[in-house]
């Protein structure tokens, strides 16, 4: 029982973790252009 | 005929090879091994920064190759050595050549930092220059003097460098580092130069006097150098600029300072004769 | 993959699917590892081709094959490929392959992910060749794509731009699968700590990868505002300024180059203690070494940049922080050196590519640490030295690594040993000829041979023919490797679970092959 628990929480915190680091990426890739839109 | 010029280049290409590695120094002029020390303080200065870090590296080099080839030697499954596998961490080790190397690094940045601080600081220089890069030549400009031109690659060359041309390289005199019209200059005389670009990014390369900077469009670098002896350098365009990027040398003519006056009166006095005088 | 296609709705959840649909359906980690890997192999050789019309040229002084347009396409496009299509995907092939394998995981924790993130490159791959053929010519400005020049290119500007967008969206999907993968899938008892070198370089380089790719895909994203948009980040005459998209390309192009060589620290990592009969010397300094170097490599960039006219403050900066990696990458060395001390080493044809690394690596550190010394720079810049400094890197370092990785790991992949004599011959000749074409390149460098040029005045011509000699000698030979490696998978001796006598590790206790679904049930370890 306690394995399916652990497993269905262990794909949330995957889920989790990846969304995080995509929006990491895309605040990166912004970033970068919004420092380029106020160095212009 | 080119191809006995190829063969006996390749043979002559081991020959060379063979002694250089054996005795060194005799064949340096036909085989260009190093950097050259250049016409100016600052490039001889930049050359001896140069053999010190080559040899700290070959130094440190020899030392850790050896304790490689040792292990490579001595430690062989085939000669019956045995693992000892109670080594596996040391934090003594791990600390010496952690300090070590900063040791030996902040030895070689102190001089480096020194000579950075000489080229870099522009000061009581005696007349200005303004290179320009296009694609693909050169304008310079005699600050003040209303002199000014343009510098492409001579045209013996400019033949020779063509797609599916007849002409050998190996006949053309300087082929790709001689230009029609040299920047020319006084020797014994501190030179500001100022570097920009009219179309894409260029960089001005002389070996000799130990220059490379950037020409950028839309904003001016400066620097400055002070060639010791007369005679004639030749560099290239060194920031890829577009297809002809390879044709767009670098000459420099440096005068002593009387014959430079007389030159840049020329220059000033009329076209007719500059022309004379620039083609020499 | 055979030839046939079967429309077998039948599905076995211990097989995989058969013929061709078995590999684009795939969410396999093994599969699409292989799949990784035999693309990254085909682009070696794409770009391989593209480096020989290059040495072809250089062979001698004057202009014999191609037109300086097309020559600068192929060095653009050379770098290109072999950086975004072979040498990166190479190493998330092994990523695939092995992570999963050595941290107790029975797959990747996002497989259909893993599936995109492959298949979006042949695609973005094709796309980037296929810019050759368009008005204009590929892009001609060095894989830089400097502005105002990249500005220049015809036609294939978007093309271009948007296959490396794609193939920015697929490391960074890549990465991010990999972290999680590691971050969640670990066996019970697999701690960060007791986790394999190879594991933990991927993580350090993955977290690299979310961090800089986006950079550049903003960087080239504003180059196609500049060009198709009327905006001018990087256009003077509209107030903007080229100097900026360096320091947005280096930014990325720094951490990039370690993106390139940590895997390959990593496959290191793991062949010279398995050869040396010995565990990893120094094993929590080498990961503290990794994230070190991994760090630096954010304070960095602009020791590319040091002919640009950047202030007196920011050189010395930029100087002190580059010679400062040269310690945590010395660790490394000594500690690889201090592995094989006292074991008991032999010499398969894995351990000779990791010590050939070891010495030829080395010898690039070397030329790295002089190429920080400002006023020692501004000679070295943009020359032919430099050329020879990353090419000593990323070829006898990088590539080497790989192909360190693909002889120690192939009996593991395939079942079957390769034929040792053959590797050995692959070796020697690849080690020799990689000397032959690069090292003469440090000559031509400092006697003031700039890089990117078709043609070069007479004197660099002796030094030129060596190298052209020495690059098709590696060319030709890395034929052989693929030779090797079709036999290997056809056949050959088998191999046991453990396949060397010293090898350690959770992928050693599965067989060989290793079979579809591996680890179904998380392992103890201890």
């Amino acid at each position: 029982m306690s394995t399916m628990a652990n497993e269905t929480e262990r794909r949330q915190r995957i889920r989790r973790t990846a969304v995080v680091l995509g929006l990491v990426a895309l605040a990166f890739y912004a970033g970068f252009i919004a420092m380029g839109v106020l160095n212009s | 005929m080119g191809r006995t010029v190829g063969n006996n280049r390749f043979t002559k290409c081991l020959a060379v090879l063979i002694t250089s590695l054996l005795g060194g120094g005799a064949a340096q002029a036909a085989w260009e091994l190093n950097m050259p020390v250049g016409a100016t303080d600052v490039s001889a200065k930049v050359f001896d920064l140069h053999m010190l870090i080559l040899w700290v590296c070959v130094a440190i080099g020899v030392l850790v190759f050896a304790a490689m080839i040792y292990c490579i030697v001595v430690f062989r499954k085939s000669k019956g050595a045995v693992a000892d596998t109670s080594i596996a961490h040391s934090n003594t080790a791990e600390f010496i050549w952690t300090v070590i190397p900063v040791l030996i690094l902040i030895a070689m940045a102190v001089p480096a930092a020194q000579t950075l601080v000489e080229i870099e600081v522009v000061r009581d220089t005696e007349m200005t220059i303004k290179i320009t890069g296009y694609q693909w030549k050169w304008e310079y400009e005699y600050v003040g003097e209303d002199v000014s031109f343009y510098s492409s690659l001579a045209s013996e060359s400019n033949a020779a460098r063509q797609l599916n041309t007849d002409i050998d390289p190996f006949e053309v005199e300087n082929y790709l580092l001689d230009v029609d019209k040299p920047l020319v200059v006084p020797a014994g005389t501190r030179i500001r130069y100022l570097i920009t670009s009219n179309d894409v990014l260029h960089a001005w390369w002389m070996p000799d006097f130990a220059v490379k900077k950037d020409a950028i469009p839309g904003f001016i670098n400066e620097g400055w150098f002070e060639v010791n002896e007369p005679g004639i350098y030749r560099g290239q365009c060194a920031e890829l600029c577009g297809k002809d990027h390879g044709f767009m040398p670098v000459v420099v003519e440096v005068l002593p300072k009387e014959e430079f006056d007389v030159w840049l009166a020329e220059k000033k006095g009329g076209v007719a004769r500059a022309a004379a005088t620039a083609n020499q | 993959m055979s030839a046939t296609t079967t429309h077998d709705e039948h599905h076995d959840d211990h097989g995989p699917d058969k013929g061709i649909m078995r590999w684009i359906t795939t969410t396999n980690h093994k599969d699409i590892g292989t799949l990784y890997l035999f693309f990254a192999l085909a682009m070696l050789f794409v770009g391989g081709a593209m480096s020989l019309v290059i040495r072809a040229e250089l062979f001698q002084p004057g202009l014999q094959f191609v037109n300086p347009d097309f020559f600068n396409q192929m060095t653009t496009m050379h770098a290109l490929i072999m950086v975004f299509g072979m040498i990166m995907p190479a190493f998330v092939g092994f990523a695939n392959w092995m992570v999963p394998m050595m941290i107790g995981a029975p797959d990747m924790a996002l497989p259909r992910l893993n599936n995109w993130s492959f298949w979006i490159l042949p695609f973005a791959g094709t796309m980037l060749l296929s810019t050759l053929f368009m008005d204009g010519g590929g892009p001609a400005s060095g894989w830089t794509l400097y502005p105002p020049l990249v500005l220049q290119t015809g036609d294939a500007l978007p093309f271009a731009i948007f296959a490396v967008h794609l193939l920015g969206v697929s490391s960074i999907m890549g990465a991010i699968n990999i972290i999680v993968t590691i971050m969640n899938m670990r066996a019970p008892g697999m701690t960060l700590m007791k986790m394999p070198l190879f594991v933990w370089t991927w993580l350090i380089t993955a977290y690299l990868l979310i961090a800089v790719m986006p950079v550049l895909a903003g960087g080239v994203t504003m180059l196609l505002t500049d060009a198709f948009f009327g905006t001018s980040f990087f256009q003077a005459a509209g107030g903007g300024d080229p100097v900026l998209f360096q320091h947005i390309f280096w930014f990325f192009g720094h951490p990039e180059v370690y993106i390139i060589i940590l895997p390959a620290f990593g496959i290191i990592s793991q062949i010279i203690p398995t050869f040396s009969r010995k565990p990893l010397f120094g094993n929590d300094s080498m990961i503290y070494a990794t994230a070190s170097i991994a760090f630096l490599s954010f304070i960095v960039w602009a020791h590319h940049m040091f002919t640009v006219g950047m202030p007196l403050a920011g050189q010395l900066f930029f100087m002190l922080s580059t010679m400062l990696i040269a310690v945590p990458t010395g660790v490394k060395v000594f500690n690889w050196t201090s592995t094989m001390w006292k074991g008991s080493l032999s010499f398969e044809t894995p351990m000779l590519f990791a010590l050939a690394f070891l010495f030829l690596f080395t010898i690039g550190g070397f030329s790295g640490l002089m190429l920080a010394i400002v006023p020692a720079d501004f000679q070295y810049h943009d020359s032919y030295f430099v050329v020879a400094h990353f090419h000593y890197v990323l070829v006898p370092g990088a590539l080497f690594g790989a192909i360190a990785g693909a002889y120690f790991w192939m009996p593991k992949w395939t079942g079957h040993m390769y034929n040792e004599t053959l590797g050995k011959v692959h070796f020697w000749l690849s080690a020799i000829f990689v000397n032959v074409l690069f090292f003469p390149q440090h000559f031509l460098g400092l006697a003031g041979m700039p890089r990117r040029i078709p043609d070069y005045a007479t004197q660099f011509a002796d030094f030129n023919a060596i190298s052209t000699i020495g690059a098709f000698g590696f060319g030709f030979t890395q034929l052989l490797f693929v030779y090797i490696v079709i036999k290997c998978v056809r056949g050959g001796e088998k191999a046991t679970a453990q396949v060397w006598d010293g090898a350690e590790g959770l992928e050693w206790t599965v067989p060989s092959p290793a079979p579809y679904h591996t680890f179904e049930d998380a392992p103890e370890v201890r």
